[in-house]
């Protein structure tokens, strides 16, 4: 965990905003209807934010699609999986709606839409070893993912409300889809290898205190299982995964290694002077 | 580094375009002749390359040196000498509040933790991330957010949880015990493949809700202790917490159900603040989804706000608190307890005058360093020692706003500003910090009074819009008494606008609109 030292940087979201705050300026000035600040929190004029720009919206819903549009505001669906719903409203007449349908129009006349939330990462990070907390499939909403420094580009989930790895899985973790979404989407978190399903012991009472990275950049899990004090630490040996699990009290939990069947990872493990270990390597 | 002073000359005229287009559409004689930046410098401080540009907290180290914590997780450090940002520690799920100890310690509020980093080989990086407290649930709704960050004197840590929004429903793993109160079951809020479109489901779910532990609370956090214990109820994004010198606590919620106007709260123990999602979490829970509640009742319970700021107008999502000092603006005794407050989509901050009548905590709004130079999106602030320079972290998160780290320096000119406002049984006194002039064309005023209704639908328009007729305005010297014709009635919100000929030896008005709050009302002798 070397200090990393920055170089300055000009962000390009941010030359692009002004862009569009120089178009908006420019158009002649419209008078918005009161009722519009239902809408302005989430639409921008010619800019994606939480919903779809008024540009794209005016597109939508040209003058004959006004009830539509109506109809919509006051029962809207939802279509775009990176977008969350848009709430009712419901509490605004059609007459409101109308006038609000009427602005969407004058005030996009002659707009172009500047700027769409990209579809990839513009901060792309592949490094590795990493860790990510984001929200994952199949692991509890508090997770954490470890992108492991393998050539095979493992990764290790563990979710820190029940104190056990989850998954490993295999390639580049993209949390892309989370991040664009504003956390509405799930983080791609590479293809799941190895499941471990824990059909036994689910009866522990366990508590996460949080880890300590070593200098090779891996944690060591903290945590307690019906009071003992349990260290976790992950290592790669070789091109192995290993998982080494000490106690406070010498009590080693009881970790249950069940899991689905994986074609793709063989699992060992070992117990010796009170520290047990688990190896994790590549079928063959 | 010549392609990189090219994209920087690049800017710089965009920018400089960008203002002029800006002053010219807005020219009209209603605007201010008063330009904040002859008074303060706006610059802004580069950030890292690499690092996503929005900044969930900040706080100044012992070395007086920013530490800020970023959208994607890290935690940095600013040298000021050099200008490099050190990385601290990163792969933090969105953190919103940052705390930097007196050991040296960081603390962070991410979604689901407050963690304490610690550098314990001294190689300037993190390599403990303790867990201080997870004692709150998760549903996984992406409007959970989790805000802070402020300790008391006594070492109390307060976290406020943001509710979860039914612009979408939650994840089958949840963290904490589901509250399926009102018949309301973790399976009804399931959406997606086999569960099944969510437009289908949303009808049956309130607007924002709160069905794991203590969304929509402030969280107090005893020192040795990693229980949560319910402060306060009745938030919905309280995106901005801050402790006085009083040890007084202060969150700002935003608007929406419940919340018919943005607002800035003097929090009370063990009190309910509006928002009605949390009563879930309440020592006496309702027995019904509490949206179902009658209004009365829950109107009857409410803590009213210190000030509301009427959307669009006077604010949209408040952030942060910081106590305003001397340091910083032509203050002066009177000031005491003035609070400035960071406004995410529009261009500039905001300023609390405080006011009590009949023990009810109220006041004024009045914007400061309204500038297109500040930009928006002004989510965190932390003023430097000497109280000069306040920098402003911004951030977006898909909403309107902005990204990136500005430095605000007063530059120590008095100018001049209201600097506080009375309610008097028949009007209002408004104190200037100089002897005033030009103050008495009544024809020049617009003081427009309205309801902000407390419903749980979304927002709240302007009830019962009233212009109010003056009847007169007395100058003082160095404040202006406006009396109006029917006398201030209660509940209801004055929009006073001022006129812009008010002048004095140190120039035009600062800021001529002010938004007071009026609960309750000075009876008359």
């Amino acid at each position: 965990m070397r200090p990393i030292i920055r170089r300055v940087f000009l962000g390009k979201s941010l030359l692009l905003l002004q862009a569009v705050a120089l178009q908006a300026s420019a158009a002649p000035k419209i008078e918005a209807p009161a009722t519009f600040l239902n809408c302005q929190a989430c639409h921008l004029l010619a800019d994606v934010q939480v919903g779809p720009s008024l540009v794209e919206l005016a597109k939508l819903y040209p003058a004959e699609s006004r009830d539509y549009f109506i109809e919509w505001c006051i029962n809207p669906g939802k279509k775009r999986p990176e977008m969350p719903q848009m709430p009712s409203m419901a509490h605004l007449t059609k007459d409101q709606l109308g006038e609000i349908h009427d602005y969407v129009l004058k005030v996009t006349e002659g707009v172009t839409a500047k700027q769409v939330r990209a579809k990839t990462d513009p901060f792309k990070d592949t490094s590795r070893p990493r860790i990510v907390r984001t929200f994952l499939p199949d692991t509890g909403p508090a997770s954490v993912l470890v992108a492991l420094p393998l050539e095979s580009k493992w990764n290790l989930v563990w979710d820190t409300d029940q104190c056990r790895l989850r998954y490993l899985s295999k390639g580049e973790v993209d949390n892309w889809p989370y991040l664009r979404s504003n956390g509405n989407s799930l983080a791609d978190g590479g293809e799941p290898i190895y499941v471990e399903t824990h059909l036994f012991g689910s009866d522990e009472k366990v508590e996460f205190l949080g880890y300590r990275l070593a200098k090779t950049g891996l944690p060591t899990f903290l945590y307690t299982v019906n009071g003992s004090r349990i260290s976790e630490t992950l290592s790669i040996s070789g091109d192995d995964l290993v998982r080494s699990l000490t106690s406070s009290t010498g009590t080693l939990p009881i970790v249950d290694l069940s899991h689905e069947d994986s074609s793709e990872v063989e699992t060992t493990s070992a117990v010796e002077q009170g520290k047990l270990t688990i190896t994790h390597r590549s079928a063959k | 580094m010549t392609a990189m002073s090219k994209t920087t000359t690049l800017r710089g005229f965009l920018f400089t375009a960008c203002a002029v287009f800006l002053l010219l559409a807005n020219a009209s004689p209603a605007v201010a002749k008063f330009v904040w930046t002859d008074y303060y410098d706006i610059e802004g401080v580069p950030l890292p390359e690499g690092i996503d540009p929005q900044i969930g907290g900040m706080d100044l180290n012992a070395d007086g040196n920013l530490v800020a914590c970023f959208h994607r997780g890290e935690v940095m450090i600013h040298d000021a000498k050099t200008g490099e940002w050190n990385l601290f520690a990163s792969g933090l799920h969105e953190p919103l509040g940052l705390y930097v100890e007196d050991e040296g310690s960081i603390l962070v509020v991410q979604r689901s933790e407050l963690t304490r980093l610690t550098d314990e080989d001294g190689d300037g990086a993190a390599d403990l991330y303790e867990v201080v407290c997870n004692d709150w649930g998760m549903s996984g709704n992406y409007h959970e957010f989790a805000f802070g960050l402020v300790k008391d004197s006594k070492q109390n840590i307060y976290v406020a949880l943001g509710t979860a929004s039914n612009g979408s429903g939650v994840r089958e793993e949840v963290r904490g015990p589901w509250n399926d109160t009102g018949g309301l079951t973790h399976d009804m809020f399931l959406y997606g493949g086999s569960h099944g479109d969510w437009k289908e489901k949303k009808g049956a779910v309130p607007r924002m809700y709160a069905r794991v532990p203590y969304r929509g609370c402030v969280l107090r956090i005893e020192p040795g202790s990693r229980k949560a214990k319910i402060h306060a109820t009745g938030f919905r994004t309280p995106n901005g917490l801050f402790i006085d010198s009083d040890g007084q606590l202060w969150v700002s919620d935003n608007q929406g159900d419940w919340v018919g106007a943005s607002k800035l709260h003097k929090v009370q123990r063990g009190g309910f603040h509006g928002h009605a999602a949390s009563l879930l979490w309440d020592k006496n829970p309702p027995k019904v989804t509490p949206a179902k509640l009658p209004v009365a009742e829950l109107d009857q319970r409410r803590v009213r706000a210190a000030a509301l700021l009427p959307q669009g107008d006077c604010g949209n999502s408040p952030t942060q608190m910081l106590g305003l000092p001397p340091a910083f603006a032509p203050v002066n005794k009177a000031t005491t307890g003035q609070i400035l407050m960071g406004e995410m989509n529009s261009p500039r901050l905001a300023r609390y005058m405080p006011d009590s009548v009949q023990g009810q905590a109220q006041g004024a709004i009045m914007h400061m360093l309204d500038s297109s130079s500040l930009g928006r999106g002004n989510n965190r602030m932390v003023f430097s020692p000497d109280g000069k320079t306040l920098f402003v972290g911004k951030t977006h998160l898909s909403w309107p706003g902005s990204e990136g780290l500005k430095k605000i320096t007063y530059k120590g000119t008095p100018y001049l500003q209201v600097q506080s406002v009375k309610l008097l049984p028949d009007g209002f006194e408004l104190f200037f910090n100089a002897r005033v002039e030009n103050t008495k064309q009544i024809e020049d005023y617009l003081i427009e009074s309205y309801r902000i209704l407390y419903t749980s639908k979304y927002g709240s328009p302007k009830d019962d819009l009233t212009t109010e007729k003056i009847a007169s305005i007395d100058n003082k010297g160095r404040s202006i008494v406006i009396q109006l014709d029917t006398e201030p009635r209660e509940d209801r919100i004055y929009d006073i606008r001022l006129s812009d000929r008010i002048s004095s030896d140190l120039g035009d008005l600062s800021a001529l609109r002010i938004w007071y709050t009026a609960h309750k009302v000075v009876e008359s002798k």
